[in-house]
């Protein structure tokens, strides 16, 4: 399988909101309590008896037109030669713009540890060969991984399938979304009742930002930002030093 | 590419960063540390290195075969076996999960004793850590006492089988052995028993062949067994249809074709009405009906009464709403009615078994009894039990009369099972004798009907034993705790509980050579137990590990055999021989049911109510569900399960409650005639505005739980309990705990 060339299908049509893939990114992930790469949520439309309950596994779509990436400022959030959307964060100043920008809610920031966190496409595995953790993991088999031409081709068959069974709103969402999303979804309905703007922007604002060269600029933000976490790192660490010292003379 | 060579720093990045470092270090800070900076694709899991240990899953009875990859002396991973013909390489949520119970800091993990005397909930037990040698020999000299004073039936057992302790009771002479399946399915139990099988109730379903599946309120997408939600999403793939009937709108009616929101305790009514329409306009499968069941003349001429416009009235859903499926369900072959315990057919009202019944029935009539797209008969390896391996000495003479009358129901008795409806009141009202201790095991007081009144009933006890493995409610009224393992740190094997198309086992082995904490296993437990008691000529040579040698034995492999297996697993995939034959009298599935009869039992499904309807002072239905990540009341201290599922709520119909100025999030009192409990509601438009759904598993008290105390309310508190005479009268043959059949009000706190 090239690796370039992966994309992952997710089908909503079979997810039951189980977080089978929630939890077990977590365990592997170690990710602290209230922090997830992957999540589902369940949504709910309509007024009884006519209701209709969605299942949306949120998690980074790694856009081919990443928000994201135009937004950081240091250079921490970018596109690796493979397409995908990676946060180095020994760069990462978590000034959490990616967070705020990301049309899909997806990024979001892990104070414990101070850094920003967002779904990987598990990119180590990718490279070994293997499926993402939540694709091997998913008890309904809702989440497949593989070329984008077949999971294309396998999401366009459900939508049709889907449409003669009388979901006549079914939807292939991340075919040409910001040029192209690494995850597709099957959608049996609008994507409004997922929680997805039919047509995902970058924000206006950032487009600006990235057309007037102040890169000076940038980097004196940056570098008063790493000042800053540098001085409250210390500060937290001579804090918990001078505990252990109290406990230690206990 | 490895990860660190691809964030290579190329060089425009390496002048941002030297100059972001070098602004620090002008002010004198130096290059700031990160405390999480590695690489954000660095492999939480190598496959190649880890060590893999193949197990099954302990979390339900399905058992699914696993591959728990350890790293490091810890377990990282659990994976489903891919050549289980159950897990095929997926586990559920909750088995996934099971590595945050396994690592709960909170678990028990040392042998204790009490030292407070005062029970109760708000008393600190004082327990103090204690050996395992005083720990047993005080339990083994206290039911000595107990047993020469008041007879060996003053002695209680509460636990799933267990053919040592099963001994260790016989032994000792008690015949309480209480289990929970009352409150779980002895409605379906029964009425399989009585039509199909003698014995029991079938877990496989063959719905990835199923073109048509109606559901009376079984949730199977969201029970989250990974059977059966492989099973279902894999026959919707294939474009079956998949009608729920629910008062609520489960997981498994939100993925549903059709959500019919019928009146709840009325599926039997719906059931009568689509038999009524399939025998007189003859849509039943003729060949099947003809060649392997008896009754059809009188299922025929037994249903004209109940017309789908009869059925209207009852259930709110339109008749030809009715006609309609009972059509569909009768032309859409395969076509099937599953039931997994708690859901409609389960024992929740008065007229389950006879619900579960009209479902056999149905499920006949359309052909789908061990035939493809159907239930099938399990296909287990032939163990055996533990008297063949062990022949026992004779046992002393012991009073047959039990504490929660079990001995008199008529059919279910000859199961091992037990009433937890009617335990409390025996052992309150010292029916018909006192009963002085205690052993329980995976039972909490959250689990049965009448929490509360159950809660008093273990107080009254003057010794409780309890065996966990996490400090719930109960060990906090326990005299003696004994810390078991996790089920990952045991050895054994299991058949494929829910999913058994040909026989195949599992084995266990444990993930780590040493456990965790000072945990004993139970066989060992009761091992040393009767030891101690002075019973130990009931166990020459017994022991755990020669018991599963034995029995695997018997069917041509060992221990050391199966360890052996690359696979983890035993059993050749075999094709599948539909049964000719069914273990009835006639040998052929009874439509009418003559065992019932026998009985003095209704041989036919006819229609009665559910017990309480809504009156004035309580005008709400009652119904449960299950959130979708935790078993039970078990998982509500597991670190992740909580942090997706941290409480429960009164669940209701928004248009309903803004009527009665309740909003989201206030915190509301819903009462039963037994009790209240406070919670906060949570308004939806996916529920009928007369129903209101309590999720269960909440409402935990005790301190030592420390994520779980105090959140939510515990739904068993409403439900009520029944004295032995009350239950009699109830003359159900599948002897439900009537679980939901209790009416509600809510008010604002």
């Amino acid at each position: 399988m090239s690796y370039e060339n992966t994309a992952m299908l997710v089908d909503e049509s079979l997810c039951t909101g189980c977080n089978a893939c929630t939890v077990v990114c977590k365990q592997l992930y170690k990710l602290p309590h209230g922090v997830f790469r992957t999540k589902i949520n369940r949504l709910s439309f309509g007024a009884y008896p006519e209701v209709k309950d969605y299942f949306d596994k949120r998690a980074c779509f790694h856009c081919t037109d990443a928000a994201c990436v135009k937004a950081c400022p240091t250079g921490a959030c970018q596109k690796d030669e493979n397409g995908l959307t990676m946060i180095n964060s020994s760069l990462c100043i978590t000034c959490n713009w990616c967070v705020n920008n990301c049309p899909f809610n997806a990024v979001q920031p892990d104070r414990a540890n101070g850094t920003i966190e967002k779904c990987t496409l598990c990119s180590g595995r990718i490279k070994k060969d293997q499926e993402p953790f939540c694709a091997e993991a998913c008890t309904t088999r809702a989440v497949k991984f593989g070329t984008r031409g077949e999971m294309l081709q396998l999401g366009k068959k459900r939508v049709s399938e889907l449409k003669s069974q009388g979901y006549t709103n079914a939807y292939l969402y991340g075919d040409y979304e910001l040029n192209g999303l690494k995850v597709l979804t099957v959608l049996t309905d609008e994507p409004e009742k997922y929680n997805l703007p039919r047509n995902p922007k970058i924000p206006i604002s950032l487009q600006i930002w990235k057309g007037i060269p102040f890169k000076p600029l940038v980097l004196a933000a940056g570098g008063a930002a790493l000042a800053f976490n540098a001085l409250h790192t210390r500060k937290v660490k001579n804090l918990q030093n001078k505990n252990k010292q109290n406990k230690g003379g206990e | 590419m490895s990860g660190r060579e691809r964030f290579k720093l190329d060089r425009r990045d390496f002048i941002k960063t030297t100059v972001g470092a070098g602004l620090a270090a002008g002010v004198g800070l130096g290059v700031p540390k990160f405390v999480r900076a590695q690489e954000q694709d660095a492999l939480p899991l190598n496959e190649e290195s880890a060590k893999v240990v193949p197990s099954f899953c302990g979390v339900c009875s399905g058992g699914c075969a696993i591959q728990a990859y350890v790293q490091n002396g810890r377990v990282v991973h659990l994976k489903g076996n891919p050549h289980d013909q159950a897990a095929t390489g997926r586990l559920c949520v909750k088995g996934y999960n099971t590595l945050e119970t396994l690592y709960d800091p909170d678990r028990v993990k040392q042998p204790m004793k009490r030292t407070n005397p005062n029970k109760g909930e708000n008393e600190d037990p004082k327990f103090v850590e204690i050996s395992w040698e005083e720990a047993i020999e005080t339990v083994a000299e206290k039911f000595n006492e107990i047993r020469e004073e008041y007879g060996g039936h003053a002695i209680s057992f509460f636990h799933r089988s267990h053919p040592f302790s099963e001994r260790l009771g016989r032994a000792i002479g008690t015949p309480n052995f209480i289990a929970h399946q009352s409150t779980c399915f002895t409605t379906q139990e029964a009425a399989w028993h009585a039509m199909v099988t003698g014995s029991g109730k079938p877990w496989t379903y063959d719905l990835e062949n199923t073109k048509y599946i109606l559901s009376f309120g079984c949730d199977l997408l969201g029970k989250a067994k990974n059977m059966h939600m492989q099973n279902v999403t894999n026959a919707l793939r294939k474009g079956a249809k998949l009608v729920v009937l629910d008062p609520y709108q489960s997981i498994t009616a939100s993925k549903a074709h059709e959500w019919i929101p019928i009146k709840p305790g009325t599926d039997l009514a719906f059931t009568l009405a689509m038999i009524h329409v399939i025998t007189q306009e003859k849509l039943y499968d003729k060949e099947f009906v003809e060649k392997y069941t008896t009754g059809i003349e009188e299922v025929i001429s037994f249903a004209r009464r109940y017309t789908p416009e009869w059925a209207e009235e009852l259930t709110d859903v339109p008749a030809d709403v009715i006609r309609r499926i009972a059509r569909e369900f009768a032309q859409t072959p395969p076509a099937h009615i599953p039931s997994h315990k708690r859901d409609a057919a389960g024992p929740n009202y008065v007229n389950s078994t006879k619900l579960a019944q009209s479902q056999v029935l149905l499920n006949a009539l359309v052909g789908t009894i061990d035939r493809p797209g159907g239930a099938m008969l399990p296909r287990n390896p032939r163990l055996p039990g533990m008297d063949a391996i062990f022949p026992p000495p004779a046992f002393p003479d012991m009073v047959t009369k039990r504490i929660d009358g079990w001995d008199e129901e008529p059919i279910m008795h000859t199961y091992y099972r037990g009433n937890m409806a009617t335990v409390a009141d025996g052992i309150l009202n010292e029916k018909p004798y006192p009963v002085k201790a205690a052993l329980v095991r995976g039972y909490n007081t959250l689990t049965f009907p009448n929490a509360k009144r159950m809660t008093e009933a273990f107080k009254k006890l003057d010794f409780l034993v309890v065996c966990e493995i996490i400090p719930t409610e109960l060990v906090q009224l326990a005299d003696i705790v004994f810390p078991e393992p996790h089920f990952l740190e045991t050895s054994s094997f299991a058949n494929r509980g829910y999913h058994s198309m040909y026989p195949q086992l599992a084995i266990r082995l444990p993930v780590s050579e040493t456990s965790l904490h000072n945990t004993k296993g139970f066989g060992s437990i009761i091992l040393e137990l009767a030891d101690k008691m002075g019973l130990g000529r009931y166990f020459e040579g017994v022991s755990g590990g020669k018991f599963d040698d034995e029995r695997l034995k018997a069917i041509g492999t060992s221990w050391e055999e199966f360890k052996q297996s690359p696979t983890g697993l035993w059993g050749d995939e075999q094709a599948l021989e539909p049964r000719e034959e069914f273990n009835t009298p006639s040998g052929k599935i009874e439509l009418y049911a003559t065992v019932f009869e026998k009985y003095g039992f209704d041989p036919l499904p006819t229609w009665q109510p559910k017990l309480e309807m809504p009156s004035e002072e309580y005008p709400f239905y009652f119904v449960i569900n299950r959130p979708i990540v935790h078993k039970m009341a078990a998982t509500q201290n597991n670190r992740i399960a909580h942090e997706i599922s941290p409480e429960n709520h009164a669940v209701m119909n928004a248009d309903k409650a803004a009527e009665m100025g309740i909003k989201d999030g206030d915190e509301v009192i819903v009462k039963s005639k037994v009790n209240e409990v406070k919670l906060k509601a949570r308004l939806i438009q996916g529920i009928r505005p007369d129903t209101i759904m309590i999720e269960h598993g909440f409402g935990h008290r005790s301190k030592a739980l420390r994520l779980a105390d105090g959140k939510g309310a515990n739904d068993g508190d409403l439900i009520p309990d029944f004295s032995v005479e009350e239950f009699k009268k109830l003359r159900d043959p599948g002897a439900g705990a009537c679980m939901t059949d209790v009416c509600l009000s809510i008010r604002k706190a």
